[in-house]
């Protein structure tokens, strides 16, 4: 009879095999050290894991716990015409395409329909839209609320966005409403005040 | 018993499809309520649901709309009889789709991309009608043993072939085709027994022109993507439901026949009753970057019921959102037509007051946004529209 000890060796060199490939897509962030996402510059407080995967042709994401408990998203320098995130499905479910001439309030309109595009969203909905700062610049800070079909839970999303010589720069941030939101959006708002584009 | 006698009934009906929709004296297989399932399969079938639905009714996805549902309800009483509708628990679902769909322990589920496509009580109770009919005949058991016999002949068959070394590869593909050629008849057994419900409820039957105009949006969608249109009326293959065209052909056939367009179809209290939730039916459509299509079912409406300055507002919205130079124009007029209505929503002039600065006329716009705050001091863009009125 094995000892509880090997059985446990084994199953940690199963789990490391396995997870040897995903960790190959992410990058660490240290903490404390400036980090270049394109075009922008972040501070993170703490570690943060950035994912190989791009959301959008000029973002980055950042997690903590993994995408579906936060999920941190900077795009930054997107010109006239160009989507926000990655095309899901061109034809059937197309990005809208960042327009320069764009009122600040309607930036809030312009993310819903991206969001919703990307996440293959029905429900969502925009909480409060306030004038605020990114980066220094002039921004538009979105609150909204959203639920994915396929886990039904309620999450909260806090958006900056800024339109900076007629290009625009995103900071989100989007977590479950029950503790993860909360846990982080403080943290998060610091990274957001201090980026610099 | 209710269900031997309304399978009975119904595969009598559909047997006959014609000789029996041609009779107006369609009378409800009788019904007992409280049915219990009975047997192995339909157990679990209906544990599996029961466990679906608490997630359901506790999910943020639906609208909790008591108003709105008990409306639902009613119209479904009025459609498959004041028994058996009772049989039925609505949940409306804050989805964009045209969708329906009802479980076999009863819970129904409503799509708002429905509710936004169709304009009467008529066209709607055709809908539900179907899904109930599904329920009455016991399909989603059906398909489940249809699926599991299927799959249990095609390993056999995938074995024998294996052993005898022969090519079975063609009976495999008729074996998994029998799958979805039996769905179709499924699809097209509720069809035929919604609409002898229909015949013998007080509503007129306006099932047929549901799936013409799903055809015309589909189609708005593929023009606007450069694609070919579809206009298909043999399904194909893998189809799980007879094609749009089909599905109009004989339905049309049956709405022509003596005394099937008798009774009023609701549509003024249809719109009175979804013209206060407009927004939450329309505001996934309006987000959806499907302009064509979301500009056809937004029309539909309109030219069906009347153009309110609610509606005006939402196609509006829909041209601000796609902001081409001539949208803009566009969209500032249904803005200014809405804004004729004293009761028009905020939001008429807030769409008033953005299009008009994108456009350059820069008094009308500011005039317009402020007549926006006075009337929503407390809206969620607030301080946004501020800060722009005081550039």
């Amino acid at each position: 009879m094995r000892s509880p000890l090997y059985y446990s060796g084994l199953t940690a060199l199963a789990l490391s095999l396995v997870s040897t490939p995903a960790l190959a897509g992410w990058k660490l962030i240290p903490n404390q050290q400036i980090a270049t996402v394109d075009g922008a510059k972040i501070t993170p407080i703490t570690d943060w894991n950035q994912s190989g995967t791009r959301p959008g042709k000029l973002g980055r994401v950042w997690t903590k716990d993994g995408m579906s408990l936060n999920a941190f998203e900077v795009f930054s320098g997107i010109p006239h015409g160009m989507g926000l995130y990655r095309e899901v499905n061109k034809k059937t479910n197309p990005m809208p395409k960042f327009d320069k001439s764009i009122l600040l309030p309607e930036l809030a309109d312009f993310f819903e329909r991206s969001f919703r595009a990307s996440n293959r969203l029905s429900d969502f909905q925009q909480i409060k839209a306030e004038p605020g700062l990114l980066g220094g610049h002039r921004a538009l800070v979105l609150r909204y609320q959203f639920t994915n079909h396929h886990d039904e839970l309620t999450r909260i999303g806090e958006a900056r966005l800024a339109v900076v010589s007629g290009k625009l720069y995103v900071a989100n941030f989007h977590a479950p409403a029950l503790h993860y939101f909360e846990d982080r959006i403080g943290e998060v708002r610091t990274m957001m005040d201090g980026a610099k584009f | 018993m209710r269900w031997i006698t309304a399978i009975a009934t119904a595969l009598a009906f559909c047997g006959q499809a014609n000789a029996a929709s041609k009779s107006k004296e369609f009378t409800r297989p009788p019904f007992s309520g409280a049915y219990e399932p009975a047997g192995v399969d339909e157990r679990g079938l209906w544990m599996l649901m029961d466990e679906e639905e608490r997630s359901v009714r506790d999910s943020p996805t639906i609208l909790n709309d008591p108003q709105l549902r008990d409306y639902l309800t009613g119209i479904l009483c009025k459609t498959v009889g004041f028994d058996r509708c009772n049989t039925a628990r609505i949940y409306i679902v804050k989805d964009k789709s045209f969708n329906a769909s009802m479980a076999p322990n009863g819970f129904m589920r409503i799509h708002t991309g429905l509710l936004a496509r169709v304009f009467s009580e008529s066209e709607l109770s055709a809908v539900l009608a179907h899904e109930f009919a599904h329920f009455e005949l016991r399909h989603s058991l059906g398909k489940f043993r249809n699926i599991r016999r299927s799959t249990d002949v095609l390993a056999w068959v995938s074995l024998a072939g294996a052993v005898t070394n022969t090519n079975t590869s063609a009976l495999q593909n008729s074996i998994v085709l029998q799958i979805f050629s039996y769905s179709r008849e499924n699809e097209r057994d509720a069809d035929l027994l919604a609409a002898a419900y229909i015949r013998s409820s007080p509503y007129p039957m306006h099932f047929a022109q549901i799936w013409s105009r799903m055809s015309e949006e589909d189609n708005a969608n593929r023009e606007e993507r450069k694609q070919r249109k579809i206009s298909r009326f043999a399904p194909g293959p893998t189809d799980s439901h007879p094609t749009n065209a089909q599905r109009f052909v004989y339905l049309a056939k049956l709405e022509a026949e003596e005394g099937a367009q008798e009774g009023d179809d609701g549509a003024s209290e249809y719109r009175a009753q979804t013209s206060r939730i407009l927004p939450e039916l329309y505001s996934a459509l309006v987000m959806g970057n499907e302009f064509s299509g979301a500009d056809y079912v937004i029309r539909g409406r309109g030219d069906r019921l009347g153009w309110d300055s609610l509606l005006l507002t939402t196609r509006g919205d829909l041209y601000r959102q796609r902001g081409n130079p001539r949208d803009l124009v566009t969209a500032q007029a249904f803005f200014q037509k809405a804004t004729q209505d004293e009761a028009a929503p905020p939001e008429a002039w807030r769409g008033l007051g953005l299009t008009s600065l994108r456009i350059g006329e820069t008094a009308v716009g500011k005039t317009a946004l402020q007549q926006y705050l006075t009337r929503q001091p407390n809206a969620k863009d607030a301080a946004s529209i501020k800060m722009l009125l005081e550039d």
